[in-house]
């Protein structure tokens, strides 16, 4: 054993039970955000880890929103996994460190997490790159 | 590694990718408890912040702060946030030793002067021009005054070098003082808390490299980010004393359902710290998750509030007296059990009651 994440501790509650006040109000704030990002286009995010959960909630909050079609890992500075949840412009995204300990949890509501997106700088980089190996190969036949 | 370079670039050169800085950026909006939404904000700020010089003395103080700090659960963004500032005094840490080591605080002040973030962990003793505890032959209390001159802003982390802890408690044998009760003409951050929650240090560190300037602080001097709200407000067992629900002892059915803890003496009502949310070890509890009272460590003078277990926390029946009317309503309940414990804290500190063996 390694960790203190190694040690199985599983936390359950019936699905009657996990529908608490703290689910309903989360729920409704992802629904005033979705509405948002509908009328202004406009992204905001729920920071998971500043919420003083009751046990059980967390889970119910990730069971009731599910999962969508997306799933996307990244490999920065440890995993991050984000994917849609079943509800469209809902993203679930965790930050792991290279230990794979949690560094930050957050719901997104957004068409696209930026993290996912190409970053203008890295293009250019990347363009230029591809330009000059374009030109050695050309200058070389 | 430079100085005058933007940490963007620093990060850039220790391989990190314009995502992973994102992602750095993200760790850093909770660490400093942000919305996620301002991550790219904070990546935008940092991209052309420089590199700053830290000057960490440690005096009258047990190294339970550096502890916490050093054996944090989220290494990677402490140590980003330790690679990317200049920590050139800290003489627990530092390999340099004797009069290399004086040298070094004595040339960074030199280079830095007026720029510096003067982080001080541990009380300071004023007794006897403060001989009760002296580094390199120099007491505490002359290197924090001359150390301070010329820092842009002092971090007091703990609760000995905010308020003053145990060594101040009566009766306080070296005349320990905080920080504060020293220097004046500096901005000072409270960072406190028995050790202090090790993503509040660099939180306010990260808020120093983002935004350049400290945190806003509440009226005991700590960042409201992270004391803004009593350890009670965000405590998951709230439902429970909502309810009535408290555990009478620490083997009692309440106690094994999880009920609130305020009958067993928890300072939660009375404590503003983020241990309810940031958590302890890996985020995987803190002590009323554990089943212990809080004790009110991150509090001015807790040591002498009166027992952990009895003295300063009134029972949910003792509040009549007080506040009798407001029982009506269970948000004005709450109020007049604050009362009541400031009441019982304030009678308690005159009293100086301590911590006894039969408490513990």
């Amino acid at each position: 054993m390694h960790g203190l994440p190694e040690i199985a501790v599983i936390v359950t509650a019936s699905h009657e039970q996990s529908i608490t006040d703290n689910v309903r109000a989360l729920l409704a704030e992802i629904a005033t955000m979705l509405a948002e990002l509908l009328k202004t286009n406009k992204p905001d995010s729920i920071d998971l880890r500043s919420l003083p959960l009751l046990p059980g909630e967390y889970e119910a909050i990730k069971t009731i929103l599910g999962e969508g079609e997306i799933k996307a890992n990244l490999d920065a500075l440890g995993p991050t996994h984000i994917y849609e949840t079943g509800l469209a412009g809902v993203w679930w995204v965790r930050h792991n460190n290279e230990n794979d300990e949690c560094v930050a949890e957050v719901i997104e509501v957004t068409r696209i997490p930026d993290i996912l997106k190409s970053p203008v700088n890295e293009i250019e980089i990347s363009q230029s790159a591809l330009k000059q190996q374009l030109k050695e190969w050309s200058e070389n036949t | 590694m430079s100085d005058e370079q933007p940490l963007a670039e620093l990060l850039q050169q220790q391989g990190i990718t314009r995502r992973g800085f994102l992602k750095f950026c993200s760790g850093l909006a909770t660490m400093m408890a942000l919305p996620a939404s301002m991550a790219p904000l904070i990546a935008n700020a940092l991209e052309s912040a420089m590199r700053p010089s830290v000057i960490w003395l440690s005096f009258q103080e047990c190294t339970g702060c550096t502890e916490s700090l050093t054996r944090s659960h989220s290494p990677t963004i402490e140590n980003l946030i330790f690679n990317i500032i200049s920590l050139d005094y800290h003489h627990t840490l530092q390999a340099a030793s004797g009069s290399a080591a004086e040298d070094a605080r004595k040339q960074a002040m030199q280079d830095h002067y007026g720029k510096y973030l003067l982080v001080v962990d541990g009380s300071i003793p004023t007794k006897e021009d403060g001989v009760y505890s002296t580094i390199a032959g120099v007491s505490n209390l002359e290197m924090l005054k001359e150390t301070a001159k010329g820092a842009a802003a002092i971090v007091s982390v703990g609760t000995c070098a905010a308020f003053g802890g145990l060594p101040y408690a009566d009766p306080n044998p070296t005349g320990a003082v905080p920080v504060s009760a020293l220097i004046k003409d500096k901005p000072i951050v409270n960072v406190s808390g028995c050790p202090p929650i090790p993503v509040v240090i660099t939180g306010v560190l990260a808020h120093f490299l983002t935004f350049g300037k400290l945190p806003e602080l509440d009226s005991s001097g700590r960042p409201l980010a992270f004391f803004g709200e009593s350890i009670h407000d965000r405590c998951y067992r709230r439902p429970f004393y909502d309810q009535g629900k408290f555990a009478k002892s620490f083997d009692d059915e309440g106690a094994r359902k999880g009920w609130c803890l305020y009958e067993l003496g928890c300072k939660g009502p009375t404590t503003h710290n983020a241990c309810a949310t940031e958590k302890w070890n890996q985020g995987t509890s803190f002590p009323i998750q554990s089943g212990h009272p809080c004790l009110g460590c991150s509090e001015p003078d807790f040591w002498d509030a009166g027992s952990f277990y009895e003295a300063v926390t009134a029972s949910p029946s003792d509040i009549s007296g007080y506040v009798a009317p407001a029982l009506i309503a269970g948000a004005a309940a709450g109020i007049g059990l604050g009362l009541a414990n400031r009441i019982k804290k304030v009678r308690a500190e005159k009293q100086h009651e301590k911590v006894t063996n039969d408490d513990l």
